[in-house]
């Protein structure tokens, strides 16, 4: 992490130092050398398709994805899918990051909520989300329900054991602070141990929705109406363009979401 | 009856399976409005004695009695500053400066007027809305004297406060504090290795021994304040303590 964080900071250093030698903007030639890997796959991608003698069935031209995408667009069925999945994804996270980050809390803080809670959870912590799928689809079905089960079950964890850990780690020294102010202890949870542990809350909320992510697809993808699901559907008509077009909606999605829970991230962490 | 008596007190801990006597026997007494120095070595447990008296640490034996009232756990009667500033950093100067006189439940307004109060008193106004990050060493170690300072406490207990500064500021911080002292009239009882701190400040200093920590010698400074090191009473009194704390040391092999 540090070392990426580093070697981001030089290549930062290198675009300004470019930028001054050329007389142009740091920011603009930041994103003009950005597109160029990007320009450089699309055009791969053409000559492939112009050059390679592979059927479009298997890999449909740049342009024809572009006019599925605007069909696919302009016919609502992106927005339908995708406002099916951000349900799922929404109602997942929100009770995965939920309980995980308050029984983290109170593992973190009660010597007893520790010993009643961990065991349990490191026991069922080995299976992975998505072995939980058939559970899920027996147990409730294949339904909105049944997928926010699966979605919440990896954002549980993953949330658990970063708010645990950032409540642990929380500076002994300013609960001694806090004490020879007054505090008491249901106030220091509140204005010590929870404030210090937030960047480790943030942390997992953020790797959870990324990972969260993950699991919509999949569990849609044994037939919860949603993206993932359209995915499928169009795997079985051999539609490649539609596979690609949804598979690049996915991926923004999750960019734009990101980076927005990133700036949401630094502006919560401003005084660090 | 003294205002803060430190009675019989010892104490032992456990580290690493090894019983660890931090404290022998310590035994004194400290006036309302006083300013007393506890002076000893490294290892003289002092920073112990210190956590004790500030109820952060049981004691094996012994009592510490406030106003005729046993200290058992922290209270807002007796602030503490430390070693270092510990501040909140994801609050404000200000809201830090608050924070012992919010949970007291002392109105908005009445905190902010003693924010600003306490903050004017250490000079730093102007930081008021600043998180911790913005602010140096020295400042940061003023707001945190600002902060234990608003609670309006009857003792206020320092742990070395100044030992992390560099020397120029560690004189101003001194100078100040002993302004401080004048204008508020504050019981002070502060730790310290250094016996020109000791000297500078205090009306009382209390040497300490290695641990397990006794009292072994208690010095009267009745110089006027401003005191400055190149004075002659002052070298005279510090002859007399370094002389003191050689007795500390173990005899040479």
């Amino acid at each position: 992490m540090a070392a990426l964080t580093s070697q981001t900071r030089q290549l930062g250093q290198l675009a300004n130092r470019t930028a001054r030698k050329l007389d142009i903007n740091a920011n603009i030639l930041r994103w003009v050398i950005g597109i160029v890997p990007i320009a450089l796959l699309l055009a791969t991608w053409q000559l492939l398709v112009t050059y390679g003698d592979i059927p479009t069935y298997l890999l449909p031209p740049p342009a024809d994805v572009f006019d599925t995408f605007m069909t696919e667009l302009t016919r609502g069925n992106i927005a339908e899918h995708l406002g099916l999945s951000l349900n799922h994804y929404l109602m997942g996270l929100a009770w995965g990051i939920g309980l995980g980050v308050l029984l983290g809390l109170l593992t973190g803080y009660l010597a007893i909520a520790s010993l009643l809670v961990e065991p349990v959870v490191a026991l069922f912590r080995p299976i992975p989300p998505l072995a939980w799928i058939p559970f899920a689809i027996i147990a409730i079905g294949i339904n909105t329900q049944a997928a926010a089960f699966i979605i919440g079950i990896g954002a549980f964890y993953i949330n658990f054991y970063n708010t645990l850990s950032g409540v642990r780690s929380v500076d002994k020294k300013l609960i001694e602070a806090a004490r020879t102010l007054g505090e008491n202890p249901v106030g220091m949870l509140w204005r010590v141990v929870i404030p210090a542990s937030v960047p480790a809350i943030l942390t997992g909320i953020r790797i959870s929705l990324g990972q969260g992510w993950m699991t919509v697809i999949a569990a849609e993808m044994f037939g919860i109406r949603g993206l993932g699901q359209r995915l499928m559907e169009a795997a079985g008509l051999l539609a490649m363009d539609i596979v690609i077009t949804y598979m690049i909606v996915i991926g923004l999605l999750h960019l734009f979401m990101d980076q927005g829970f990133r700036l949401l991230q630094s502006w919560v962490l401003r005084w660090r | 009856m003294a205002y803060l008596h430190v009675d019989r007190l010892s104490k032992t801990y456990e580290s690493n399976d090894q019983p660890v006597h931090a404290i022998g026997n310590i035994t004194f007494n400290v006036d309302r409005g006083e300013f007393v120095s506890i002076l000893g070595p490294s290892g003289s447990g002092k920073t112990t004695l210190l956590r004790v008296i500030a109820g952060l640490e049981v004691p094996s034996a012994g009592a510490v009695v406030l106003d005729g009232k046993p200290v058992t756990k922290p209270s807002p009667q007796l602030g503490v500053v430390f070693q270092e500033h510990r501040l909140f950093p994801w609050l404000t100067v200000r809201d830090n400066v608050e924070y012992g006189l919010a949970r007291q439940g002392i109105s908005k307004k009445e905190r902010r007027k003693a924010s600003d109060h306490y903050l004017d008193m250490v000079g730093l106004a102007d930081f008021a809305g600043q998180f911790p990050k913005a602010l140096s060493i020295g400042m940061s170690q003023r707001v945190g004297i600002a902060r234990a300072l608003a609670s309006d406490p009857d003792v206020l207990l320092m742990d070395e406060p100044f030992a992390s500064v560099d020397a120029q500021t560690r004189r101003e911080l001194q100078d100040e504090l002993l302004d401080i002292w004048e204008q508020t009239g504050k019981t002070i009882l502060f730790i310290t290795h250094s016996v020109d701190e000791a000297i500078l400040l205090s009306g009382r200093v209390l040497v300490l021994c290695k641990r397990p920590s006794r009292v072994i010698r208690t010095f009267e400074i009745d110089q006027p304040y401003p005191r400055r090191e190149t004075d002659i009473a002052f070298n005279e009194t510090r002859r007399e303590i370094l002389s003191v704390l050689d007795t500390t040391r173990p005899e040479p092999r």
